[in-house]
């Protein structure tokens, strides 16, 4: 039996949710069929197609016979017996009689696995079609957003590129889940077999799962303009679409939300494809927060995560590895991220190490070239040490579970489609090749290959002539083949074509002027040849051959070895980089002896003084204390000891932007979700002393996105480099950056004056005021429940924007505001007392010195560069003795950074503050320690050096404010993060690690490697606007 | 006859209320500056030293502890006990005077249009009256070498008084030498506001023939005589093969600075350096064979490679110096004119991460007027130079304490004040702080 064309909503998934198919639907599916009849001029028989000509159903029966038969990856059968009537596994196992009448096919020796399934096979099977639209093309969206389509549905444009399908079928895959990768809520995915021409045969599940990425695609919308974007908008949606589905007054009718509800609601499969592995943190946040559940189409690169991440995802994962890089240039060699060169020699580890943290997986053959690459890398993590059946599951049952569609493909149980392959071994095997695929009892595709064992040395008579002839190897399906004549040795170019059983031998010799050509057979698995030829004048002649029963084989070994690039599994650091630990370090109980103590408290500048640390936090600070015995010190005698430095201001460890530039307010945007703690800037930043650093969102618009805070814990993962129960704080700007002054397309967004901008702050308080006011009359059981919550409030829409700023307005998140001229600094303060609350610290506030006063009665801290300007207009009246004034003033001053570069010597800034304006050099050291803790609500854990802090320290090698120092070391609670002798043993091994990998890579055989470039680190400042982001 | 004077003249200056200083005239008497920490700035010091300038000259320089001197003999007598003495910073590829805000590209005078400008000269359009000028000198940098960076061949440079009426006063040497910016392998897409990713310079090579076809062709027509008709660019570079102008070259990467090295020696350039340099170090031994100078364009930045040490740009200098290779250090980069005036502490830092201070000092002073072609009468303390130079309380490398007490620039008592700290005084006193 076949597919019935109406089947493919309804009964043909019976575990799937039906759908109510609406008239638009119909009205597609019945062009479609009418557009299939008159293209169709396959010979397959489709039942609910009119057929030109005589009635031609065959229900017979195929019976493949003598064949390993894998049922499924916990049952083989040896000497199986396959039966296949009308599409399905009629029946199957060892001895099993064949019914009379059957068409049988001799698998001795052969072995039957069901077709892989992949989830995430790449587009190019698609011949290309100009008239097809792309969903954002298509503009069917009800959203608001172009990169959001849910409601998209994949089409598939029958027939295929049959060579492509063929590569396919030919690496085993014949179960293909097909999308458009296009734009963040992305639509759904239609689940087909390969090889068959039309669709009602093809399909197995419409609508089979719905896709999402972070990445908006196509979209030309500005908006979101960065990765934190994506994730605020994504979230948006989901809490519009939980509002929509329970709102009583619907003023719209919203096909991405209506298609979205309905996909939650039918618990079709989520699919998230993934770009970058720390995304995966991202992806389980919306999990919790929504009580979703993805599958996620990993990177390969997941095994760099942390193990808790792992355990119990369901991963899609690719089996592309990097090429080797060509590094035979020793300048270029030096200058690849050493991270790249570890990752191309641990990525075949990728899928051994997800499994062992127990993560669940399928494999996918994703947008690779070729079936040779695929299944050689199959192979190779096979020869990692995951099992040939484990590897079946992964490309079979598993996938087919996650879809629901077990019982229909992924096994060869009676009563199963009958989707299956032969080849000649185990796909383990280095020779694997499939010779015949079938799908849905069909087959689908056939290939005769040239036989490797034929290869050897043949012993030929021609025209009563003897000759020598050798077949070396087989490349690209031809035969590498030479020949002589016995009696003088005279060589003969020599080709040899083979098709199915029979031969065409061409010998040559341009000096003889010779030309031999020969027909004929081979019988007896290849060892005896022999035909006719033809004469150059035209007459025929006999010739025969005989294989020399001692050649051939070794020719095999030598391929197998060629084959292998394997390495041995590679050492994972923390972060799997230069300077990455071996092992992270451990909180300890030592006391640093003899230090000139710069406590940053009331204590002062204490000389020779020690501090004990336990528990990682700062035990005791004193002189002459009884330690118990056997207590580790380190010694500091004639070094000064400071509290870690705080950076108010840093846009280091960010990954896909700091700015959502597209609109005024972006208050919906968390720095948090994109910050990268596998950035160097972070081990650079210990070498600078600093242990903590407010991560801002950039300067494009009066309201700019959430802070993170973080401390520079070095290896640690994404989670714990987070400042544990730290306040939220948010980014606000003034000035030319968010007037979009100095941008080369300013594109008219508002606002483009300092008027503009005041009403910007205006316009936004005022609806959170509102908005809060209508979250306050909501029904009881919602009542005081702001937060967003997964049960969404029935008549107020949850607006993440909204809520940012109600939290400013109840004083639960604090402003940190981008400021330069006096009159803005003065406005956005007014503003903030109109609304009843405090701008929490001006950041930058080049003119803080005008209006100290001011901002002191306000009671808002300045965290200023010390010396900067001339960079733009409005920077004019910059002094570096800005933060001496404020402070005199009695405004809580900071020196914060912005560049990563000044981010690492930011003692060195703090000297300014002395040699501008002469504030005291203890002064000038609490302008990056305690002050910037204070700004951040941080002070009562850090920022000094006092009992119960936590033991953020930095050991200098002499004065810290001077230019003739450096930090030694550097804790964060009480755990040594940097130490500039480790330092030097660090170096030494990146070197080394580096040469060995370097060695390997020009050792790899493979003729063509990838260009090598230096390596790169993104470096943001508040100006940073990534309009390019998306074509990265 | 104390410092007292001095303390005099520089409130005088401040009561000026110009935007920027006026240049004061040259001080007509005999002065001794005596007891200072004298920095010769050719590697020497002289711990307890004694300096003589008369008509804007350094006429004696001596160890005061072995010198006798009568007070009465001169006009002025500085007690500079405790302080340094140091010649006047010499800062090298400059935009001072040809940029005052970065983003204001009315203000923009450096980057011209086109591919080979060796005829385009810095010094006409060096604006004196820059409102970051002074503040740069006020830190002790008190020469500069200005220069264009536009095109491949960017145009001639000029060296410069930080101080003047105009820029012919200004002027110490015009077209001093020709910029070259070397072609890249390796692009960096994007800009600093947009970064993008790293990408392989496909047309690198067809870049570095058309330098060199360039230089051919300018060095052929140098050598044959009276031409048809004159060619400005041509005839610009004429003054790089007689030798009167040197080859400046900005380069950074390792096998870059290979080709560089190749180029010079093809070309067979008199005079050269290395403007960049970042990855020098890699490539020190051709360079030291070859004499090839290098300018380090900043000293505080971050490592170009992911493994680097963390202090590799702070330890360039030092690198290039113990090979043997001649060093000077520009501010070149982001916002470089007004970070020019943190010039010395990026120099400190390189003391402390391995060059030894006097060779610092000279690598600030001595060395690049040396390069300049000006150093018969600039670059150190010594008897028949003019008197740049500048005292400061205490070591000028280091931030707390650089300190400047006076500087000259050829025997003009400079005025130290400037925009910044006049809106200093004026707003300390809105809020009551003694400034």
């Amino acid at each position: 039996m076949v597919n019935k064309w109406c089947s493919l909503s309804f009964q043909c998934a019976p575990n799937s949710p039906s759908f109510p198919l609406t008239f638009g639907d119909l009205m597609k599916h019945l062009l479609l069929v009418l557009t299939m009849l008159s293209l169709s001029t396959m010979a397959w028989t489709q039942e609910t197609f009119p057929v030109n000509g005589v009635h031609n159903q065959r229900h017979l029966v195929h019976a493949f016979v003598g064949a390993k038969v894998y049922v499924s990856p916990q049952r083989s059968i040896d000497q199986g017996v396959l039966l296949v009537k009308d599409g399905k596994v009629h029946a199957i196992g060892e001895g099993l009689s064949v019914p009379e009448g059957a068409v049988v096919h001799d698998c001795k020796g052969r072995v039957i696995y069901p077709s892989f399934i992949d989830l995430y096979a790449g587009l190019n099977v698609e011949k290309k079609d100009k008239k097809k639209k792309g969903p954002t093309e298509k503009n069917t969206s009800g959203n608001w957003n172009p990169a959001i389509h849910p409601e998209f549905e994949f089409e598939p444009v029958f027939p295929f590129d049959e060579k492509k399908v063929d590569d396919w079928l030919a690496s085993g895959i014949g179960v293909v889940q097909l999308h458009e990768r296009d734009g963040i809520m992305r639509g759904s995915s239609a689940l087909l077999r390969f090889g068959l021409h039309t669709p009602n045969l093809a399909m197995i599940e419409q609508r089979a799962s719905q896709h999402f990425s972070f990445h908006k695609g196509s979209s030309t919308n500005d908006y979101p303009s960065s990765h934190i974007g994506a994730i605020a908008l994504f979230r948006q949606t989901l809490y519009d679409a939980q509002w929509y589905a329970t709102t009583k007054d619907k003023k719209e009718f919203n096909p991405s939300l209506e298609a979205l509800n309905n996909s939650v609601r039918t618990n079709r499969p989520f699919l998230f494809e993934l770009r970058h592995p720390l995304s995966l943190r991202n992806v389980d946040m919306i999990e919790e927060e929504f009580g979703l559940s993805f599958i996620v189409k990993a990177t390969g690169k997941e095994y760099l995560l942390e193990p808790e991440r792992l355990r119990g995802q369901r991963l899609i994962v690719p089996l592309a590895f990097p090429k080797a890089l060509d590094v035979s240039d020793p300048y270029v060699a030096r200058s690849v991220a050493l991270d790249e060169l570890k990752h191309w020699e641990a990525a075949p580890y990728n899928t051994k190490a997800l499994l062992k943290n127990g993560a669940e997986l399928v494999l996918t053959r994703d947008t690779l070239p070729s079936a040779a690459i695929f299944l050689k890398h199959l192979r190779k993590v096979h020869e990692t040490g995951v099992s040939h059946d484990s590897l079946l599951a992964m490309l079979t049952t598993i996938p087919a579970s996650w879809l629901k569609v077990e019982g229909i493909t992924g096994t060869l149980r009676a009563g199963d489609a009958a989707d299956f392959f032969i080849a000649n071994e185990a796909f383990t095997a280095a020779d694997f090749r499939v010779s015949a695929h079938w799908s849905n009892g069909q087959l689908v595709y056939e290939k005769h290959y040239l036989d490797l064992s034929m290869a050897g040395t043949y012993n030929l008579v021609i025209d009563s002539v003897d000759f020598t002839l050798k077949l070396k190897e087989i490349k690209k399906e031809k035969w590498i083949a030479s020949a002589e004549r016995k009696t003088d040795g005279v060589s003969f170019k020599t080709q040899v074509d083979m098709e199915r059983s029979l031969l065409q031998i061409t010998l040559k010799n341009d000096s003889l002027d010779a030309l031999i050509r020969l027909s004929g057979k081979v019988s007896f698995g290849g060892t005896v040849w022999d035909g006719t030829g033809q004469r150059n004048d035209g007459s025929w002649f006999n010739w025969a051959g005989i294989k020399d029963r001692k050649s051939g084989k070794e020719k095999e070994a030598k391929n197998n070895e060629q084959d292998s690039t394997l390495h041995a599994e590679p050492s994972i650091w923390y972060p799997n980089m230069a300077f990455g630990f071996d092992t992270l370090p451990v909180a300890q109980e030592y006391v640093i002896t003899n230090a000139v103590v710069w406590t940053c408290a009331d204590t002062g500048k204490l000389e020779r003084s020690d501090v004990w640390v336990k528990d990682g936090k700062i035990k005791a600070v004193g002189r002459d204390m009884l330690y118990p015995d056997g207590l580790k010190r380190i010694d500091a005698k004639g070094r000064h000891l400071t509290p870690g430095i705080i950076d108010e201001h840093s846009h280091i460890a960010i990954r896909g932007g700091v700015n959502e530039w597209a609109q005024a307010s972006s208050a919906e945007v968390r720095i948090s979700d994109a910050v990268d703690p596998w950035n160097v800037q972070i081990y650079r930043h210990l070498a600078g002393g600093v242990t903590a650093a407010q991560l801002l969102h950039g300067s494009a618009n009066p309201i700019g996105g959430q802070s993170a805070l973080i401390k520079m814990k070095w290896g640690e993962t994404p989670d714990a480099i987070f400042i544990d129960g730290a306040d939220g704080f948010i980014k606000f700007a003034l000035g030319e950056n968010v007037k979009r002054s100095n941008s080369r397309d300013p594109k008219g967004r508002f606002p483009l004056t300092r008027m503009g901008v005041e009403q910007s702050f205006v316009d936004a308080f005022t609806r959170a005021q509102e908005y809060q006011a209508s979250k306050a009359s909501a029904p009881e059981e919602t009542k005081g429940r702001r937060k967003p919550t997964p049960e969404p409030n029935s008549t107020t829409r949850t607006d993440l924007e909204l809520e940012a700023l109600v939290e400013i307005l109840e004083q639960e998140r604090f402003i940190s505001c981008h400021s330069y001229v006096q009159s803005e600094i003065l406005m956005l303060m007014r503003v903030a007392e109109r609304f009843g609350f405090r701008v929490n610290t001006f950041t930058h506030i080049l003119e803080g010195y005008k209006v100290a006063q001011e901002m002191k009665e306000h009671g808002v801290t300045g965290s200023t560069f010390s010396d900067w300007w001339a960079y733009k207009f409005e920077v004019n009246d910059a002094i570096p003795y800005n933060a001496a004034l404020m402070s005199k003033v009695g405004v809580n001053t900071a020196i914060n950074s912005d560049d990563a570069e000044m981010g690492r010597r930011l003692n060195q800034e703090a000297a300014k503050a002395i040699k501008y304006g002469g504030v005291s050099e203890e002064e000038a050291l609490k302008m990056v320690t305690i002050n910037p803790a204070k700004a951040l609500h941080l002070d009562d854990r850090m920022g000094s050096i006092e009992p119960g802090k936590d033991a953020d320290l930095v050991l200098w090698s002499a004065h810290p404010l001077s230019v003739y120092s450096h930090a030694e070391m550097t804790f964060i609670e009480g755990r040594k993060f940097y130490d500039i002798r480790h330092q030097e043993d660090l170096l030494k091994r990146n070197a080394e690690e580096r040469a060995r990998i370097v060695q390997k890579m020009l050792e790899d055989p493979s003729k063509k490697k990838k260009t090598a470039v230096p390596d790169h680190v993104d470096e943001y400042h508040c100006d940073t606007v990534l309009e390019d982001y998306w074509n990265k | 006859m104390t410092r007292l004077f001095i303390v005099t003249l520089l409130l005088i200056g401040s009561m000026t209320y110009a935007q920027v200083p006026t240049p004061s005239e040259t001080y007509a008497g005999r002065m001794l500056i005596q007891y200072a920490t004298v920095h010769i700035g050719n590697g020497e010091v002289l711990q307890n030293g004694l300096v003589e300038v008369q008509n804007g000259e350094i006429s004696r320089v001596a160890d005061a502890s072995k010198s006798r001197v009568n007070a009465a003999d001169y006009d002025t007598v500085i007690n500079a006990d405790g302080a340094h003495l140091y010649p006047g910073f010499i800062l090298m590829d400059s935009r001072l005077g040809l940029t005052e805000i970065g983003a204001v590209r009315a203000t923009h005078d450096y980057d011209e249009t086109g591919d080979f400008l060796p005829n385009v000269r810095s010094a006409p359009a060096f604006n004196t009256e820059s409102k970051i000028i002074p503040t740069v000198r006020a830190n002790g940098v008190l020469m500069a070498q200005v220069a264009p960076t536009g095109g491949r061949v960017s145009g001639k440079a000029a060296v410069m008084h930080l101080d003047g009426w105009s820029w012919e006063d200004a002027t110490i040497l015009s077209d001093e030498g020709i910029y070259l910016n070397w072609p890249r392998r390796y692009r960096h897409t994007g800009w600093w506001g947009e970064p993008g990713s790293v990408k392989p310079n496909k047309k690198y090579d067809d870049e570095v023939e058309e330098v060199y076809s360039f230089f051919k062709e300018a060095k052929a027509y140098s050598k044959a005589g009276d031409p048809e008709e004159k060619n400005l660019r041509l005839d610009a570079m004429s003054a790089v093969f007689s030798g009167d102008a040197r080859v400046y070259i900005r380069v950074n990467a390792a096998k870059d600075i290979l080709d560089v090295v190749q180029f010079i020696r093809a070309l067979d350039l008199p005079k050269s350096a290395v403007v960049g340099g970042a990855e020098a170090h890699l490539t020190a031994i051709p360079l030291k064979e070859n004499n090839i100078p290098v300018v380090i364009d900043r000293v505080h930045k971050l490592p170009k490679q992911i493994d680097a040490h963390v202090h590799e740009p702070y330890a360039l200098a030092g690198m290039l110096r113990k090979a043997g290779i001649e060093v000077a250090f520009s501010t070149s980069g982001d916002m470089e004119a007004m970070i020019s005036r943190n010039l010395p502490f990026q120099v400190g830092t390189a003391v402390h991460h391995g060059m030894e201070y006097e060779d610092a000092i000279a690598s600030l002073t001595l060395t690049p007027a040396k390069l300049l072609g000006v150093d018969s009468l600039y670059g150190s303390i010594e008897p028949g130079k003019r008197a740049t130079l500048f005292l400061s309380e205490g070591d000028a490398l280091d931030i707390p304490t650089n300190k400047l007490c006076f500087a000259l620039i050829e025997g003009r008592f400079i005025d130290l004040n400037n925009h910044q700290k006049m809106l200093y005084e004026k707003f300390a006193r809105k809020h009551g702080i003694e400034p």
